[in-house]
């Protein structure tokens, strides 16, 4: 998958109230392979609907998005399977991670389905976020910035051609978030993906291509 | 290898804590006393079985034959034994009357002969025909009782006591041999027809016997041939002396109230006792299965009240889920592993259980002349898993659907 467009995309919170000044809402534009994309935005603006949107977690906008050339509404089950097994991967503003299971179980649990990293790739990862002496913890005990850190091991535990990331270092400090942003580099430049970030207003250490104020 | 295995079970994991223990015991009991009533109903007709195929009576159950009793007058005049039309618009009129059939005699002369090979003797006898409409016999098979006038073979059921006569009563006297029924209906004699001025050699074939239809019995489009070939032009009229009535419901009190009424009447009950007796038997079990679905409804409402219940709270984690790329088939498979494996428990302690129960009544079917010990096993069996098996398809559907609107 070379490119997502956005092609006049305005959510229905928005519709309506007047507040649609934006570089995003009901523009035309493209998200290609293999850059980076920054989306800036205070809170309420839609950064996270955006990347809901195009995940297909949410469908209440107007307008179209096209992964290629396919409408995400013309989409069958199995080709959304596919997208988030090897196209598209995504780390959530609330992670989504499973509570009850360990840090390492939740990798897994996406891992399984891939089985794209070794068992020993994750515990190098693990090793790297600085999360070795965690990794059979239950997810419930972690702070929330340790969890970030698992929630982003696991959305690299996938093939992909871009990866969203929703305010993913929101709660980690600036030495962890180079360390993961530098693993999240490597994988980038590995599968020549694209990055879509959503942030208040952070940078966060990575060259974009193109920054969007929402 | 068994960790990986382990790590497959993670879904299952994640879905299964949300099970209520209590529910799923609720359910089970429910759904077992209900099949324990169901299997052992279902046991119990097939035990009493040969009741229902007895095969003494000729016609189909609810059918019973009328006639007039013959009197001292009968013997001076004529037609005291024949209903009127009157008479039989009557008997239709009555509210336990489904339909009203005629026995239709055979209006020409009939003779039977047989050669006794070997004796140098010749058995003959003046006798009659009868026919009943074709749809009122029970256990004839349509090949058999055919007429076909290429072959000229007459198909013919007789009383089963006119051979219970000749070998209890005329062969030892005679110094005859006493024949069986598979051996006299290997048997083929000469019949011959005479009337309206036609003379005429037919073969005839003892096809089968009955207990309730006292007459010779030949096929109804045989009768309807022979009459218009050999009956003269005075003897067109019928005259219907026997009635085959076809009754709603033979435990109908009415019709005994009926007949009491007629005293002219003489009523020969086709049912009989055995067959009263599988009247209240095909009673009694359906009265059964009736309560057996009565505790088996709320129970398969329950477990899917109970399915309801499971996928609304593990709705978050189902949706995370197919967020990360799992299909919903795999989502599905831990509720219905745990359907299968609950249904399939309590369809074996179902069956098991009416087995024990039928050890208790078994016995005293023996009055009843029912002896077989397992017939009923194999048809309990096959009937309880094509049972238990709709109700796990139904509930895996249940749990496919409720996953399906809950993960759009």
């Amino acid at each position: 998958m070379d490119k997502i467009q956005v092609n006049r995309v305005l959510p229905d919170f928005i519709s309506g109230t007047g507040n649609s000044v934006s570089e995003i809402w009901s523009k035309e534009l493209a998200f290609h392979r293999g850059k980076n994309y920054l989306i800036r935005a205070s809170s309420g603006k839609g950064k996270s609907s955006l990347l809901s949107y195009i995940f297909g977690e949410r469908t209440d906008y107007t307008g179209d998005i096209l992964l290629d050339q396919a409408k995400l509404n013309t989409l069958t089950p199995a080709q959304w399977i596919k997208v988030r097994r090897t196209k598209i991967s995504c780390v959530f503003q609330g992670l989504r991670l499973f509570p009850d299971l360990t840090a390492i179980e939740n990798v897994i649990v996406k891992n399984q389905l891939t089985d794209h990293k070794t068992p020993v790739e994750i515990s190098d990862l693990f090793v790297r976020i600085g999360l070795e002496e965690k990794m059979k913890e239950k997810v419930a005990r972690l702070s929330f910035g340790q969890q970030q850190r698992v929630a982003i091991i696991r959305a690299l535990c996938q093939p992909f051609d871009f990866i969203l990331m929703d305010e993913p270092f929101s709660h980690l400090d600036e030495e962890n978030i180079a360390v993961v942003a530098g693993i999240v580099k490597e994988e980038l430049a590995r599968k020549d993906a694209g990055l879509l970030l959503s942030t208040l207003g952070e940078e966060y250490p990575f060259e974009y291509q193109q920054t969007f104020e929402l | 290898m068994s960790k990986r295995f382990k790590y497959h079970r993670l879904p299952g994991k994640l879905l299964r804590k949300n099970i209520s223990i209590p529910q799923l015991l609720g359910y089970a009991f429910a759904t077992l006393a209900g099949m324990i009533i169901l299997f052992s109903a279902f046991c119990f007709r097939e035990d009493v079985k040969p009741l229902f195929l007895s095969d003494s009576n000729l016609l189909k159950p609810g059918f019973m034959v009328v006639n007039k009793k013959i009197s001292v007058l009968s013997a001076f005049a004529e037609g005291v034994s024949i209903f009127k039309s009157s008479e039989i618009d009557e008997i239709k009129r009555q509210d336990f009357v489904r339909s009203v059939s005629y026995f239709t005699p055979c209006q020409y002369q009939v003779k039977a002969m047989i050669s006794l090979s070997g004796r140098g003797s010749e058995l003959a006898t003046e006798m009659f025909f009868e026919s009943v409409p074709d749809k009122l016999l029970n256990r004839i098979s349509n090949k058999e009782w055919k007429w076909d006038e290429k072959s000229g073979l007459i198909p013919i059921i007789i009383p089963r006591d006119y051979l219970n006569l000749y070998n209890f009563g005329f062969s030892g006297s005679q110094g005859l041999p006493q024949i069986s029924e598979s051996i006299i209906q290997q048997i083929e004699f000469q019949v011959l027809l005479y009337g309206n001025g036609i003379y005429e050699e037919f073969k005839g074939r003892i096809v089968g016997f009955s207990n309730d239809l006292n007459t010779i019995l030949v096929p109804e489009t045989f009768m309807v041939w022979s009459n218009n070939k050999f009956a003269g032009a005075d003897e067109g009229s019928e005259k219907i002396s026997r009635l085959i009535i076809e009754v709603k419901n033979p435990a109908d009190p009415k019709i005994a109230g009926f007949f009491a009424e007629k005293s002219n009447y003489e009523v020969n009950d086709n049912q009989g006792e055995q067959g009263k007796l599988s009247y209240f038997l095909t009673i009694l079990i359906i009265a059964v299965i009736i309560v057996g679905a009565l505790v088996l409804l709320p129970a398969m409402g329950l477990m899917l009240l109970s399915i309801n219940l499971m996928v609304y709270k593990d709705r978050q984690t189902l949706n995370d889920l197919l967020l990360l790329g799992f299909d919903r088939r795999t989502l599905v498979r831990p509720y219905s592993v745990l359907v299968v494996f609950l249904n399939i428990t309590v369809g074996i302690s179902g069956i098991v259980s009416a087995w024990i129960i039928r050890g208790f009544y078994f016995p005293k079917l023996a009055v009843l002349g029912i002896t077989e010990t397992s017939g009923a096993l194999l048809p309990t069996i096959v009937f309880s898993s094509c049972f238990v098996l709709i109700l796990t398809v139904l509930d895996v559907f249940w749990i496919y659907r409720k996953i399906h609107l809950c993960c759009r």
